[in-house]
């Protein structure tokens, strides 16, 4: 499902209009980023947690040519799905 | 690190758009029910700018350190992939630095991975949170133990919360014994001074 495709399935549910459930997704975007920007978890119950992960620094090292690289540290968006939300697409359970 | 809910997520944005606090907390349940609704019928869901939600097939392999772990999130997973945006958003403090070549003979103190390495360290992290968010949603635990879904599920492990977790509550019969022991110790000792 594309961006577009989604914010036509919310108008039509909430009964909005499309350029009001694009800016309230827009703005829900902003708040989530600034959020996660600010290494803020973000919990839905049911659904899962949004969180960023740090990679600390390191050296990789390639397995053929046995060269060495530094890899810097980074800071990575993750999503880590709760255990109910696996459960009920496994299971066919309702979303509450 | 500080952690939001869903309410506080949509007075946020009731704040910002200036709907009322009902309407936007509306707006974030529809749009994670659709999200639902689409991942179950595993079509993947994209948001611009912030990332795509997509059913994946979990490669179960018994070999696997994470093996226990994997089997209570069934064979499938829902992964999300954040978007540009948001990952050059949050990587914004580290993101002038590159991956260099490292030249012979220059020597770090920096723990050296191989890129296999540091998936199985990621997916230990991700194990790792997500037996904190088991932790903190007991409601919901506690409604599993109804549905005796917990019966037929491995429990989490890890590295932190493995130790506390294994260690095994002395009985009270050997804690009686011990104490009995030492004052017995003790009474020797007295009375063996006295004779002497």
């Amino acid at each position: 499902m594309t961006h577009e495709e989604l914010i036509d399935k919310l108008a039509e549910r909430l009964d909005w209009d499309h350029a009001k459930a694009t800016e309230v997704l827009e703005s829900m975007v902003t708040v989530m980023n600034e959020q996660l920007v600010n290494n803020i978890q973000i919990s839905i119950d049911g659904v899962g947690v949004f969180e960023t992960l740090k990679n600390e620094e390191h050296i990789s090292l390639d397995p053929i040519t046995q060269a060495r690289y530094l890899v810097p540290p980074e800071v990575v968006a993750v999503f880590i799905p709760d255990i109910m939300l696996n459960n009920r697409l496994v299971k066919g359970d309702d979303y509450e | 690190m500080n952690n939001l809910t869903l309410s506080e997520i949509a007075n946020l944005i009731a704040s910002k758009v200036h709907i009322s606090n009902e309407e936007s907390e509306a707006f974030v349940n529809k749009l994670f029910e659709i999200i639902f609704e689409s991942l179950s019928i595993d079509e993947s869901i994209k948001i611009n700018n912030f990332g795509t939600f997509k059913l994946t097939k979990i490669q179960l392999n018994p070999n696997d350190r994470t093996y226990n772990n994997k089997e209570i999130h069934s064979e499938y997973n829902v992964s999300f992939i954040s978007d540009p945006v948001l990952s050059n958003l949050v990587n914004k403090p580290f993101a002038q630095f590159e991956k260099t070549l490292l030249a012979e003979g220059i020597d770090l103190d920096l723990p050296m991975q191989t890129d296999f390495e540091r998936d199985i360290e990621l997916l230990e992290k991700e194990d790792l949170v997500i037996s904190e968010l088991h932790k903190v949603n007991d409601e919901e635990k506690a409604k599993l133990i109804d549905n005796k879904i917990l019966n037929s599920v491995t429990p989490v492990k890890n590295k932190s919360e493995g130790k506390s977790c294994n260690k095994k509550k002395l009985p009270k019969w050997s804690i009686i014994l011990g104490a009995a022991a030492v004052i017995g110790f003790f009474t020797y000792l007295l009375i063996d001074d006295s004779s002497d």
